[in-house]
């Protein structure tokens, strides 16, 4: 059986995905970057290859993406996260003609055409507002765990507005609205919503056509996500673990990669 | 630091400072990628064009990107490109050290680092002393408005000449025209001493010399495989900007001309590359910085030509060198409405056979980023893909430089249909 593997090493978590060659998923990790990219892939994937029950010997073909890809030495090739969000969020939904991906410290907006080839991308550029980390952050602020962020939010009614893009600053516009006894709800909803007005900037940048597929950790916030269909007026396709889609597509990549090379020498 | 302090100083001492400045912030890099005898000639030409700058002797003249040169040559004055300083700094690692200091003199950060690069230099003293500041209205506001602070702070005269928005028009021309006779005038003026048309005609020959070479470069560059990587072509038109109307300018250019022509000739068995071919459209980071050889060497791509490298304008007319001057001023791309800017990019598209468009928008350039998203709709109906790249040119502290290459890398990834 041929087996390959996909790593996403992002700025906060390192992702693995073991792909067999009929694309069924074997296993997967999902663990803490914790600023040693190369320490935290190789970690990654023995978790993985672990919880498949397997031998490293038996993964046939290697890719690697996310900030941390070229810091791989195990890795049989490089490929961008934007190609590798796009080409999972296209396996699990053929449909999919525009992907949000919302991670540590990147946004992506891409758009696919029919046959799920990206025809255009945006991607943040000055700095790391609106994403993961600005929510890790406003957590720390308010005390809340991170994981309860997204469904307190949906207890809110009337949302605060938090009006700066830069994290230091809004940390402390969330301080202030504390010290002015502003429920927490409401503050939490405050920076879902924020980060949904940013988001949807980015992604009108390019011609955002239905369906929408949103990916990376920043799915997983209930809040986030129900801010960003207020917005866009629209029900956001998020698959059951939307952190793993860059390290599937990165192992989809491997598979087609690994085929083309045994073709080659066949 | 004290903007006061500027008149203190001779050139030797700017000079001096120069140096010390540099040696304090000199770092280990790697040498550039250059492949052609022209670019290190080029090198050369440059410094003893600064360091001349420096002699108490000289009359040096602060210029705007665009003021023609032409006439400073004829008065034997020396011109010095304040953008182009400003990419020097950045080269030689300064641009930090120079932007810090303009922001604690109240520059703004939301200036452009190229206007905030030229003013920490000028407020630490070591710009050499201009006698004079000629400064076109167009491009960029706040270029007019950098030229007459310096002017107040080395207490020099201005001239500012006004460039109107409607390039096609024959009174433009005209009204451009007359301007440069009348700057003429002025420097005639201060420096008590006339013009010397023999010496006008002679410095619009050497223009015209140098850009019949850099019209050849142009054209050989057309083949595939591309003779020489953008990442090195970049350089000519815009940090020679300076020297249209010297000898040194038709040297380099002739040089040039012969390295890409026996680059062609080698070539001359080589199968087409297939490469991705890239039009790379204003300038690149001037600091240490690898992204355009990231794209070439690492990408595998050719940057097969750069707007800033279009010549635009015909042949000068050494009878109405005035007139001449002005029309090639008028005509260069960004003047005028965005649709003369496209009609020039657009005819280079099927000249160098153009798969892509890089746009490299330096943060703070007003001109360039207006007309991103025009460029980019009208090149889409052509099925020519374009990435918008926001960095900046002079200082690379407020972004990623591993950003801009997943960026470019994905661009390259989703051209060639997901595959690296």
């Amino acid at each position: 059986m041929i087996l390959v593997a996909g790593l996403d090493v992002g700025s906060l978590s390192s992702k693995t995905v073991v792909l067999d060659q009929e694309k069924r998923i074997l296993s997967y990790d999902i663990s803490l970057t914790s600023g040693d990219s190369s320490g935290a892939a190789e970690s990654s994937f023995n978790k993985a290859i672990d919880k498949a029950g397997i031998q490293r010997d038996n993964i046939s073909y290697i890719v690697a993406t996310g900030y941390g890809r070229d810091n791989i030495p195990f890795a049989d090739d490089e490929v961008t996260e934007i190609t590798c969000h796009a080409a999972g969020a296209y396996f699990l939904y053929p449909d999919a003609r525009t992907v949000l991906d919302v991670g540590g410290q990147d946004s992506k907006g891409i758009s696919l055409n029919q046959g799920g080839q990206i025809s255009d991308f945006v991607m943040n550029d000055k700095c790391a507002a609106g994403t993961g980390r600005f929510i890790e952050v406003m957590a720390q602020a308010l005390g809340v765990p991170l994981e309860s962020m997204g469904g307190l939010s949906q207890e809110s009614l009337n949302p605060t507005v938090i009006s700066s893009f830069c994290t230091v600053f809004a940390e402390s516009e969330v301080v202030s609205l504390v010290a002015e006894g502003r429920p927490k709800v409401d503050i939490i909803r405050g920076i879902h919503e924020a980060i949904a007005e940013r988001t949807v900037t980015l992604l009108s940048k390019i011609k955002m056509i239905e369906p929408i597929t949103m990916t990376g950790g920043v799915a997983k916030n209930k809040g986030v996500v129900s801010a960003l269909q207020r917005r866009l007026k629209l029900k956001l396709n998020i698959p059951q673990e939307p952190q793993i889609v860059g390290a599937l597509g990165a192992a989809l990549i491997a598979l087609k990669a690994f085929s083309k090379k045994s073709d080659g020498h066949s | 630091m004290n903007q006061a302090m500027i008149k203190k100083f001779d050139r030797t001492e700017q000079f001096r400072r120069l140096i010390q400045i540099t040696k304090e912030h000199e770092v280990q890099r790697k040498s550039p990628f250059y492949t052609l005898r022209a670019s290190h000639k080029r090198l050369n030409v440059i410094a003893n064009f600064f360091r001349k700058a420096y002699r108490e002797n000289s009359k040096v003249v602060f210029r705007s990107v665009i003021m023609p040169t032409e006439i400073f040559f004829a008065m034997d004055m020396v011109p010095v490109c304040l953008e182009s300083v400003s990419a020097m700094l950045a080269g030689a690692n300064i641009g930090p050290r120079a932007i810090n200091i303009a922001e604690q003199n109240h520059y703004s950060r939301d200036l452009c680092s190229f206007t905030r690069c030229t003013l920490g230099a000028a407020i630490e003293n070591y710009l050499p002393m201009p006698d004079f500041l000629a400064c076109t209205s167009y491009y960029c506001d706040d270029t007019a408005k950098l030229f007459y602070i310096l002017s107040k702070m080395y207490d020099k005269d201005y001239f500012l000449l006004d460039i109107p928005y409607d390039h096609e028009n024959e009174d433009s021309i005209e009204y451009v025209s007359t301007q440069l006779q009348k700057m003429a005038k002025i420097l005639e003026e201060r420096f008590g001493k006339k013009l010397d048309y023999e010496k006008l005609t002679n410095s619009i020959r050497l223009s015209n010399e140098a850009r019949e070479y850099l019209m050849k470069v142009n054209e050989l560059r057309t083949n595939i495989p591309a003779p020489i990587s953008g990442g090195e072509a970049i350089d000519y038109a815009a940090l020679l900007a300076f020297t249209w109307g010297s000898k040194e300018m038709v040297d380099v250019c002739k040089l040039l001309y012969e390295d890409v022509k026996e680059k062609v000739e080698a070539n001359s068995n080589a199968k087409k590359s297939g490469k991705i071919r890239i039009l790379w459209r204003h300038l690149r980071p001037y600091y240490n910085d690898t992204l355009l050889e990231f794209i070439e060497k690492d990408l595998n791509c050719e940057i097969a030509f750069e707007e800033i490298n279009y010549i635009h304008w015909k042949e000068l007319e050494p009878k109405e060198p005035f007139k001449s001057l002005a029309r090639k001023l008028i005509l260069n791309s960004p003047v005028g409405p965005i649709k003369h800017w496209m009609d020039d990019s657009f005819g280079l598209l099927e000249k160098y056979k153009i798969d892509a468009v890089i746009s490299f928008t330096h943060w703070g350039c007003r001109q360039l980023a207006t007309t991103n998203y025009m460029f980019k709709d009208a090149l889409e109906k052509r099925n020519i893909p374009m990435l918008e790249l926001g960095g900046d040119c002079i200082d690379g502290r407020d972004y990623s430089i591993q950003q801009l290459k997943t960026r470019t890398q994905a661009f390259v990834e989703m051209l060639r249909g997901g595959k690296k």
